[in-house]
């Protein structure tokens, strides 16, 4: 039985230093500087838009900031 | 250049005529009620929708127009009223391609891309955020957008020839928000990084603890004979390889610390901490290598875990608070229209902000940002001043009133010139306020590295003196013993006590309204015994405010105030400002020529060949038997409150004036005097005028003293600190300067513009006065809650060293007891943020 600790000891020293290096790794990039904005875009996505067009708007420039106000 | 005339109020149709009754039916935008007599509305889903306003329905159309409308399915607010910009059409286009506005908020990189930082305004839930994203997105030339969904914040990349920094910016207000460009600032970038660095260490010492736990656990319980001493050693083995990363890596704060501290001769706490790490690891290495004595992995990587989480949490409380002094340094717009040729001609160019200088004349737009501190020329002003005062209702100024830069005009467009500029302003001032109080050590933390200067060398002495000791016991566990001792000692508890809870109520203070500029004013608070108000602008609200007119039976009223108005024309004396406050819909206006002010006495002036005066009495007319019969069945207790129309020498009418209490003086006194301290009264102010404030707050006669000089003010002050009392002095903090230096803590009105020349511990921001007694309470917690973390801290070790003295602590316990003695003071201290006010 103590046989297998010579493996399985050593297996979760490594493993506790990959999953340190990954943690080290996340924070570094700014992973955690914002926990709620993704969980919100997945979420919110506009489904309900067809992608023609937000491509059409995308080509034809921003449409958005010249509508005209009305008088 | 686009030139903007300028404008006329907005016309009712606009939506925004107080007058206009409401409906019952909440906008589809912004939820405020709809106006009934508008017809605005939207078509979301096939169906017709009521909004508010021609903004509203601007906003909304744009919206759902852009294939965006899924923001009204996921929003969990409603939106914010726009910015009256949208309504009355975007104009800040071009002033953003200013070259100095592009050096101050726009990076350009090699291959044509440019990138700036913008505050997103007026989000009221996290949909804003996306819509805010989404709009972004969808520019013609932007390549990336992402907002930081806790901070606002959004960084924007877009390619230099296909759009610019102002479209970007009307693009968010065309959607209803609003976006700050914000000065590229190096700032926050170190301080983003120090947050990750100080994350990516407590994660590792977490991983590392969690882990060697795991190896050590078992051998605490289970007896020697049960795991092979080969397996044990294995154990040991990676025990150590998992302590290494955190001796090495996420204990390094402590490592610099005390190598600093090494540096310069000066003991902080982590000299304790890093000689405990560095004592127990040798410690360890020592007993793998001989194979006698106590392990102490788990423990170095458990308080390293523990004492970086409280590191953490105090650096965060640290960071909020100057997240919301940089947002205050950030509040100030980057565009302003200039008045060139003012007063001949009232064409207005837009500028960038950072061009103005003092002496230049502008124009505020309606809904507008105030570019810089200003002096008002035109019009009466209604302001929103809340992000200096905390207060959300508007202020009303009058012409020759100081506007303060970053506030919002909410009224008609106004004409101002321009006094501050830069640094000098209002808002750099409080900004730096906050952050000087930040920065400043209170006294008690002071004496807390008094403190770790001498824990120290006891702590050496007293694992010195137990190893010895032992020695002659049992040799063999005299060396344990000594680790034991300094492995279990918490310095750090002793350190965090006080200012965490400083830094936190320094915070919670600041929210409330009051700003303390001095950090040990709240150190003095509890101990005061004695509040002294003064009492024009303290207690009262400083202003004059027409009570009555009194009319001889020739004039109406109405023709009293029309004459009053055309001689105060352009005048800035109180009373002036006063009487332009009256209601004047009835009036019709009259001019006056040949205006001619006397000191002292008031203004002259004739209109329509007659002559006339308007002053204190013995300036308008001397003898009049008219007016005696009426000042006399006035029942103030006026004199020079009291100001007289004539008319080439006969009484016309009287205008009587009081300086109202402010509507929670009594309130605020009541609420002191039941806390058992003594209020009193100090004022310049004539005798009668004094005792009747006093009467109505309820300030004892023995506590009020009335006409008093400075120099008798602060010799009343003095007197009452002589008998041993704690004086805190509340006054204006501009004309009693020398009053409050004389106390022993002092708080300020910010009388807004002259914020910058305050010299109290702390100034009110807030028109409340009861945020002084939430402050005091306040002060009163941090005290107890410090004296419970010194308590804590004190019981612990009291406990924990004997203990340790008599080789009744194992390694486990060492490390338990040390990191959660310290975690407790943290968690202790952070209740503050959560007091209600």
């Amino acid at each position: 039985m103590t046989e297998s600790l010579w493996l399985l000891i050593p297996l979760s020293v490594v493993l506790a230093f990959v999953i340190g290096a990954c943690f080290w790794w996340a924070a570094g990039a700014g992973q955690f500087d914002d926990l709620t904005g993704p969980g919100e875009r997945i979420l919110q996505d506009d489904d309900g838009v067809p992608d023609a067009l937000v491509n059409k708007q995308r080509e034809t420039g921003p449409d958005l900031i010249n509508i005209k106000l009305p008088k | 250049m686009s030139t903007l005339e300028l404008p006329s109020p907005l016309p009712p149709s606009a939506g925004f005529s107080p007058y206009q009754s409401l409906t019952s039916i909440a906008c589809f935008h912004c939820a405020l009620p709809v106006p009934s007599e508008t017809h605005f509305s939207v078509k979301f889903k096939g169906q017709d929708e009521a909004v508010c306003c021609v903004g509203c329905e601007a906003v909304a159309t744009t919206i759902i127009q852009a294939g965006l409308s899924n923001f009204y399915v996921e929003r969990s607010a409603p939106s914010a009223a726009p910015a009256l910009s949208v309504t009355l059409g975007a104009v800040n286009a071009a002033v953003y391609n200013l070259s100095k506005i592009q050096s101050q908020y726009v990076s350009t990189s090699t291959d044509s891309k440019q990138a700036a930082s913008l505050y997103i305004d007026g989000v009221t839930c996290n949909a804003c955020l996306w819509l805010a994203e989404a709009t972004l997105k969808r520019i013609h030339g932007v390549t990336s957008a992402e907002i930081n969904y806790i901070s606002h914040r959004a960084e924007v990349i877009w390619q230099g020839r296909d759009t610019t920094l102002a479209t970007i910016v009307n693009a968010i207000e065309s959607v209803g928000l609003g976006a700050m460009p914000v000065a590229a600032g190096e700032r926050h970038a170190t301080r983003a990084k120090a947050k990750r660095d100080s994350l990516q260490q407590l994660g590792v010492a977490l991983l590392a603890m969690m882990q060697v736990m795991m190896f050590t656990v078992p051998l605490y319980f289970t007896d020697f004979d049960d795991i092979s001493a080969d397996a044990r050693h294995l154990m040991q083995w990676a025990s150590l390889a998992l302590t290494l990363p955190v001796v090495m890596y996420a204990a390094r704060p402590f490592w610099l610390g005390a190598l600093r501290d090494w540096r310069t001769h000066h003991v902080s706490m982590d000299s304790p901490v890093a000689l405990a790490i560095a004592t127990t690891f040798i410690t360890s290495l020592w007993t793998m290598t001989t194979g006698r004595g106590a392990l102490y992995f788990d423990s170095i990587s458990m308080f390293v875990f523990l004492l970086l989480t409280a590191r953490y949490l105090e650096a965060s409380i640290r960071d909020h608070a100057l997240t919301r002094i940089e947002r205050l340094s950030n509040a100030m717009p980057a565009v302003a229209w200039r008045l060139a040729q003012y007063p001949a001609s009232r064409a207005s160019s837009e500028t960038a902000s950072a061009l103005l200088a003092q002496g230049d004349f502008i124009l505020i737009p309606t809904g507008q940002v105030i570019s810089a501190d200003s002096t008002l020329l035109e019009g009466v002003a209604e302001i929103d001043e809340s992000i200096v005062t905390g207060e959300s209702r508007p202020a009303i100024h009058t012409a020759g009133s100081p506007l303060i830069g970053g506030t919002i005009n909410l009224g008609s467009p106004l004409i101002a010139r321009v006094e501050r500029v830069g640094a000098a302003s209002v808002l750099a001032a409080v900004a730096r306020m906050a952050e000087r109080s930040l920065g400043e050590r209170p006294r008690l933390s002071v004496l807390t590295d008094r403190v770790a200067r001498f824990v120290m060398p006891s702590l050496i002495l007293l694992a010195v003196g137990a190893g010895v000791v032992w020695f002659f016991l049992d040799a063999s566990q005299s060396f344990n013993v000594s680790v034991a001792v300094i492995a279990v000692t918490c310095p750090c508890a002793v350190a965090l006590a006080a200012p965490l809870a400083y830094a936190s109520a320094t915070l919670k203070t600041a929210k409330d309204g009051l700003l303390i500029s001095r950090g040990q004013v709240l150190e003095i608070l509890p101990q005061i015994t004695d509040v002294v108000f003064d009492k024009t602008g303290t207690l009262t609200t400083g202003k004059l405010r027409i009570k009555q007119i009194d009319t001889c039976p020739a004039i109406t009223r109405d023709d009293a105030i029309a004459i009053a108005v055309a001689l105060e024309e352009g005048a800035a004396h109180p009373i002036a400002k006063s009487i332009r406050l009256l209601d004047q819909s009835e009036v019709s206006a009259v001019v006056a020529t040949n205006l001619c002010f006397v000191p002292g006495g008031g203004v002259e002036g004739e209109i329509n060949g007659a002559h006339y005066r308007f002053g204190h009495q013995k300036f308008s007319c001397s003898v009049s038997a008219a007016f005696s019969s009426v000042a006399s069945t006035s029942t103030s207790v006026a004199g020079d409150d009291a100001f007289v129309l004539s008319c080439d020498g006969r009484w016309l009418a009287t205008f009587q004036t009081e300086d109202a209490l402010k509507s929670d003086a009594l309130e605020t006194v009541r609420a002191l005097q039941r806390a058992g301290l003594a209020v009193h009264l100090l004022s310049g102010d004539r005798v009668d005028r004094v005792r009747a404030v006093a009467t109505e707050l309820g300030i004892d006669y023995v506590y009020t003293m009335a006409a008093q000089t400075p120099a008798g003010k602060v010799r009343y002050i003095e007197q009452l600190r002589a008998e041993g009392r704690k004086v805190a002095m509340i006054g204006d903090g501009v004309n009693d300067a020398p009053v409050l230096g004389a106390a022993d803590a002092s708080i300020a009105m910010a009388a807004g513009a002259d914020l910058p020349r305050l010299t109290a511990d702390a100034v009110l921001m807030s028109p409340n006065l009861t945020v002084i007694v939430s402050a005091l309470t306040l002060a009163h917690r941090t005290k107890k809650i410090i004296n419970q973390n010194f308590a804590w801290a004190v019981l612990y070790n009291a406990i924990a060293i004997p203990l340790a003295l008599m080789n009744l602590i194992n390694p486990a316990l060492a490390a338990i007891g040390m990191g959660t003695s310290g975690l407790i003071v943290v968690l202790n201290s952070m209740r503050l943020l959560r007091v209600r006010s």
